[in-house]
């Protein structure tokens, strides 16, 4: 489930339930942006502490205009890591000592990519049911929409209609979202 | 020649169809086509990589939420529980947009709170010397711990780090010596804190009992300018070592 369009209002006025939905939509996006960026469960659930207590003492400055609450909380959970991978100094190295020994996964993806991820994957999860289905057909099960329209039932004009509907909405999300952490500006196609 | 049509470039985008030739000619010369046949393409591939995340993810264990609301508690009793200090400061936390900023606010709150906790001690005639071997360590900062909302009424007490620094045969080290009074004896145990009202990190540095005096080694490397509020908890034998979020003392340090 999605949390409704109003949260980031409410966590910005203060309204302590809106701390605790924050937290049960978003921490553990939070958490496995934090952990895949510093590989280590400890710390990635301090990171996520940090995080969720720096978002609340610092609420005043979050602005819904900029762009969502959780590319928000996002963003705070990612200068908490680099404070930390900074103040981690030694066992930073102890850590990147492990990770060496470790097999490593060469397609491992950066924080920017894990954020798109999770913002991209937040935003699907907000489309219309029917959207959503025929969405997530195309992405994870790699069907044609005339595959689509077959497992569905739904004509073949509401399946491309859906595509291009989701799309477009996922799309927009991910260019005011990422505009937000300044990487990119919105409309732009993402360097690199 | 005519853009392509969204739900083809849709199609496109999603890798199911080919660009046939007069396509292939107008993406290649229209800057709008292009750019948006890119950017769906990024987009798709990031949703390809969705699967499993969002809301299908593993939540983080209990204790961190425990951590924020004990964290959260504490922002909240200490602008709460003390006026604001001044009329403008007052006026500034009500307008958004001139919010000096968390830290600030904080801090003053805290220290507000402090000299509040710290003047009361002293009417009360709280703060009484101490049986300390001669010659007394030299007390680095203490501070007056009060009840919060778990604790009954009388409960409060004090503490004081002791710098182990100069001491003949250097034995002993930091030390924080707690004195409570009015804790109720109760199945479980209480644990005492310091915790970095900053960022909401806390160390637990040791256990004590109730109604008694309790010298606590501090590691040597803990920085109190940060790890500065003294949190006593009550806790329960559940063989979770987080803090349970129940506090019954708090103090902020000053040197």
């Amino acid at each position: 489930m999605a949390p409704d369009d109003q949260l980031g209002d409410r966590f910005r006025s203060g309204e302590e339930a809106a701390l605790r939905e924050a937290y049960d939509h978003y921490a553990r996006m939070v958490l496995h942006l934090a952990r895949a960026s510093l590989g280590n469960v400890a710390d990635a659930e301090d990171v996520t502490q940090a995080t969720y207590v720096a978002a609340w003492l610092g609420r005043d400055t979050y602005d819904p205009d900029r762009g969502s609450l959780l590319a928000w909380l996002l963003g705070i959970a990612r200068r908490k890591v680099v404070d930390r991978l900074r103040e981690g100094g030694r066992q930073d190295r102890v850590a990147e000592a492990v990770r060496q020994i470790l097999p490593a996964d060469a397609a491992e993806p950066g924080p920017d990519r894990i954020v798109d991820r999770l913002v991209v994957a937040d935003e699907l999860g907000r489309l219309p049911g029917e959207q959503r289905r025929v969405i997530e057909l195309a992405f994870y099960d790699d069907l044609t929409h005339q595959q689509i329209a077959a497992v569905t039932r739904l004509p073949l004009g509401t399946v491309k209609s859906h595509l291009r509907r989701g799309l477009a909405q996922l799309r927009q999300r991910w260019e005011v979202d990422g505009a937000t952490r300044g990487a990119r500006p919105a409309g732009a196609p993402r360097p690199g | 020649m005519p853009h392509v049509e969204p739900d083809r470039l849709v199609l496109l985008a999603l890798g199911e169809a080919v660009t046939d030739e007069s396509e292939r000619t107008h993406v290649d010369h229209c800057p709008a086509c292009q750019a948006d046949l890119t950017s769906l393409r990024e987009v798709v591939g990031i949703g390809r990589e969705t699967q499993g995340l969002a809301h299908r993810l593993p939540p983080p264990p209990p204790r961190v939420w425990r951590q924020v609301a004990t964290a959260v508690e504490a922002d909240t009793r200490s602008t709460a529980a003390v006026p604001p200090p001044t009329r403008s400061y007052a006026g500034r936390r009500g307008r958004p947009q001139a919010y000096p900023g968390w830290a600030g606010a904080w801090r003053t709150a805290l220290v507000a709170v402090a000299a509040a906790a710290v003047g009361v001690a002293a009417t009360l005639g709280v703060v009484r010397a101490l049986d300390q071997p001669a010659p007394q360590p030299p007390v680095a900062a203490s501070a007056a711990l009060a009840a919060m909302a778990g604790a009954p009424g009388g409960a409060r007490g004090e503490a004081r780090v002791l710098s182990g620094a100069g001491e003949v045969g250097g034995a002993g080290g930091t030390q924080l010596h707690l004195h409570l009074t009015g804790l109720p004896l109760r199945p479980g145990y209480y644990e005492v804190w310091l915790i970095n009202p900053d960022d909401g990190r806390m160390i637990s540095v040791g256990t004590v009992g109730t109604g008694t005096d309790a010298l606590l080694p501090l590691p040597a490397t803990v920085d109190l300018r940060e790890y500065r509020v003294v949190d006593v908890s009550a806790e329960e034998y559940d063989g979770e070592p987080a803090h349970s979020g129940r506090s019954m003392l708090r103090g902020t340090l000053t040197s």
